[in-house]
């Protein structure tokens, strides 16, 4: 008993810390370049390896003991090494080994792409790195998606600045968001916690899009995002960034990594913004975004033992922010229209491991205690929440002979105490998850697949079952084929997930019963490389079908005085296409084009109808250019958002709006950064063209009136911004 | 606007072309550069210095790729500046004392099979 305990307290989570290369062997005559076939990949240190297979592949899990060295060699060509440290894990290697008719010198190229679709994970991720996130001001997370064209990010009201992300159509809730594979901003934190995580506190985010993987969890349902943070060991040891925009913003952010002795490493990551400019460019009476501070700090440490390995981490955010009517207004005897959010939240992680004697064998436990309030108000109507929240995720890692055939077993908890009062609503409830999941994991020559299972079981829902299966196949070097299948689900929070409803006069007509949203998400993608002048490109078409069996609907036709929540009785569907090509005509200079097509349906109104202020159609546009002596980048794009069915509404002179739809427009963003040294300056702008809804909100001179509406809105309040920011880093010592 | 697109690029690739005047250099320099370190650490201190233009090291052949200007600075300069960080430029060698100091991988034979 005392061993399981022991086993069970000091374990090890294989995907936080134990990491995998990846990658492909090729020979070179310098004419041309050929897969290998049985080259040797060996670790030096810990003295074990894989061999190539027929396409060159080889994967092997890293060792404990980082720094390693990898050797590469094949008969009839130079060997070659490469260093191997723990964050070379979401990186794919592409190896040269030349010939040894050739020359004397021999390399490993080492390429790592900014926007890249990791072509050996089965899934279909997309990974936006460091150089991504720097092609946008990335001052906070929802701007990270800004030159991304699979996430959108979207205001949900004229008045609060509430941000949410949404994937295929899909609002951003039925999308796992993840913190190093702790599901994070779910909740209470849906709506407005986008800002709690800094941009500069990114490492990098990997981007899925379906039902992702069973060890997580059970409520990926259109999508997961996982966001990867700077981790203590790696990062810069000062990281200074001071951010200002024509908006009135002004931000700072700080972090800083170093070592506590031999085993332990800290990071400190901080940020804080303030907003004290009031703007009314439209002349509406209300401030185009709200003026509000917030403030997030986060503590981390890394320890890395013989036989264990530990990460801890606490973080804590506070987030006021005040919109609606300006302060000319706000002497008014009879009362002012304000819109008041307050969140704060404080977040305990930990992750513990330990390597098994069994090499390729290990367990892992995650950590996680978070307690969140956020309090809104808007106008009149009042939101208050509270969530208490524990989870703990224990995992088994293994392999069946070899690492063609892996499995993850494990169980995990979930405790939720989540209580929700608008106006005379309440909406309380205590949730405890136990769940158990298996995934097994085949990669063949030219076949991977991932099948997972989960079984959970709610306290007040009962068993729910989700299976999860993915394919991959290499129909040739350069093209990958993918599908996915699976079921996810989550329990509802209706409040908070459409706080921004609370900006109109129409009353919300409760739900009947809480039940699960559940939904079973189909698709496949098509992946194809190219070579286009001498350089790389890449088309990917992927398509989704997303139906639920269960969702909560929110009908704003049905009731022309009231918005209806209940369950869904009828049909609600998610097709999703999108494509996007990259490509690369000169060296310094990388294109991207990709179009989006959503059709997004559910019963409203007792007819299946569009989906409100979802555009049908999208098109994309990012360009981006480096100068040869990488002191000069230059990043633009633009993207094109097609017409949206728009709910029908009274406006204050009685009638109704007619012609429904929302207009095409466009929306523009460019930076320039300059490289010296250490320093970086930037200077970007978005929304070039200026594009604003105009009069987003419906009688905006009665905020008390029965036809008062902000949240009919589906293009940008505010126009123009300007920005400029300087970064600062110096990086911790290279170890020796 | 793609035409306007392709009109920036060309307006930008044409003012590239047309800010190099006859006084400036492409050499090539053969160094000891092993990995990718040495390439950011070559790159990231050539790329700053006055009169340099641009500074590239394919690490297939070793081979630096450097543009200058050569009234403000000469190769030979360029050379001493690479040998004082640790590397051979050509026929110059690198200063001792300096290649103790590179990262494991970027001393000569850390790329190697042991």
């Amino acid at each position: 008993m005392k061993n399981i305990i022991v086993t069970v307290l000091s374990v090890f989570l294989v995907g936080a810390i134990q990491g995998q290369v990846k990658g492909i062997v090729y020979g070179s005559d310098k004419k041309n370049k050929e897969a290998i076939y049985g080259a040797k990949v060996k670790l030096l240190k810990a003295n074990y390896g894989a061999i190539t297979n027929e396409e060159g592949r080889f994967e092997l899990i890293l060792p404990k003991e980082l720094p390693d060295t990898l050797v590469f060699s094949a008969m009839g060509h130079y060997s070659d090494t490469i260093i191997v440290d723990k964050k070379d894990r979401f990186i794919s290697f592409e190896v040269v080994l030349y010939s040894d008719q050739l020359l004397p010198e021999v390399v490993a190229s080492h390429k790592k792409g900014t926007h890249t679709i990791s072509r050996l994970k089965t899934l279909h991720v997309e990974e936006i790195g460091a150089g991504e996130l720097r092609k946008a001001a990335c001052c906070n997370l929802s701007e990270s998606f800004e030159t991304n064209a699979s996430v959108d990010v979207n205001i949900t009201d004229a008045v609060s600045g509430a941000k949410k992300i949404q994937m295929m159509g899909l609002d951003g809730v039925y999308t796992q968001i993840q913190l190093e594979n702790i599901p994070y901003l779910r909740g209470l934190e849906s709506s407005f916690g986008l800002n709690s995580i800094s941009g500069t506190w990114i490492e990098s985010i990997q981007i899925t899009k379906g039902t992702g993987n069973v060890v997580n969890g059970y409520e990926s349902m259109a999508g997961l995002v996982n966001l990867e943070l700077k981790k203590p060991d790696e990062m810069e040891k000062i990281y200074l960034n001071a951010y200002v925009n024509a908006m009135g913003r002004a931000e700072l952010n700080f972090n800083s990594g170093f070592k506590l002795g031999e085993k332990w490493h800290t990071g400190w990551l901080a940020h804080g913004s303030l907003d004290q400019l009031e703007m009314d460019y439209n002349n509406d009476g209300f401030r185009d975004k709200p003026l509000g501070k917030n403030f997030a700090l986060m503590n981390r440490y890394d320890y890395h033992g013989e036989k264990m390995e530990a990460k801890i981490g606490i973080n804590a955010y506070w987030d006021s922010r005040e919109g609606g009517q300006v302060s000319a207004l706000r002497d008014d005897p009879s009362g002012f229209y304000d819109v008041s959010i307050d969140s704060k939240h404080i977040d305990v992680f930990a992750k513990t491991g330990f390597f098994l004697k069994r090499p390729q064998h290990s367990i892992g436990v995650v950590y996680n205690a978070k307690y969140q309030t956020v309090d809104a108000l808007f106008g009149l109507r009042k939101f208050s929440g509270e969530e208490k929240r524990g989870y703990i995720n224990a995992i088994y890692d293994g392999i069946i002979n070899n690492t063609d055939h892996k499995f993850k077993i494990g169980l995990s908890g979930v405790y939720t105490d989540i209580q929700q009062h608008m106006d005379s609503l309440t909406s309380d409830r205590i949730e405890i998850v136990p769940g158990a999941f298996a995934e097994y994991s085949y990669t063949g020559m030219r076949i991977s697949s991932v099948v997972g299972v989960r079984e959970d079981y709610h306290n007040l829902f009962g068993f729910q079952f989700s299976p999860r299966v993915h394919l991959k196949y290499i129909l040739t070097e350069r093209t990958d084929l993918r599908f996915t299948a699976g079921k996810g689900w989550r329990v509802p929070n209706y409040m908070i997930d459409n706080i921004s409803l609370l900006a109109t006069s129409k009353a919300w007509i409760a739900p009947d019963t809480l039940i699960p949203e559940i939904s079973w998400n189909v698709g496949g993608s098509i992946m194809q490389e190219f070579k286009l002048f001498k350089q790389k490109g890449s088309l990917t078409v992927d398509f989704y079908h997303t139906r639920f069996e269960n969702q909560m609907i929110v009908d704003r036709d049905a009731n022309l005085n009231g918005i209806v929540f209940g369950n869904l009785s009828g049909t609600s569907y998610s097709n999703s296409l999108q494509m996007e090509l990259a490509l690369s005509p000169v060296k310094m200079i990388d294109i991207r084009f990709a179009y989006k097509y959503l059709d997004v349906r559910a019963t409203y109104a007792g007819t299946l109808q569009q989906q409100v202020m979802i555009p049908v159609h999208r098109g994309f546009f990012n360009f981006s250019y480096k100068t040869r002596n990488k002191r000069w980048e230059y990043d633009f794009t633009c993207s094109v958002f097609g017409q949206a069915r728009l709910p029908q509404v009274q406006l204050p002179d009685g009638s109704l709006t007619n012609g429904n739809t929302s207009d095409v427009y466009p929306i523009l963003h460019a930076q320039i950064t300059h490289i010296y040294k250490r320093w970086d300056f930037y200077l970007g702008g978005e929304n070039l063209t200026n594009y604003r809804q105009k009069n987003p909100i419906i009688d905006a001179e009665n905020p008390f009136s029965p036809t008062f509406n902000a949240t009919r809105i589906w293009a940008p309040v505010f126009g123009l911004n300007v920005y400029a920011g300087i970064r600062f880093s110096i990086d911790q010592k290279e170890k020796e | 606007m793609k035409k306007s697109v392709l009109l920036f690029t060309i307006l930008l690739f044409t003012g590239c072309i047309y800010g190099q005047s006859s006084t400036l250099n492409v050499a090539e320099i053969l160094t000891s550069a092993e990995c990718g370190t040495c390439k950011d650490l070559l790159e990231n201190k050539l790329n700053y210095i006055s009169g340099i233009k641009y500074a590239e090291l394919n690490l297939a052949d070793k081979i630096l790729n450097v543009k200058y200007k050569t009234k403000k600075i000469s190769l030979g300069e360029i050379r001493t500046i690479i040998s004082e960080l640790g590397y051979d430029a050509d026929t110059v060698k690198a200063v001792e004392s300096a290649v103790q100091k590179l990262p494991l991988c970027c001393q000569p034979g850390g790329m190697k099979n042991k």
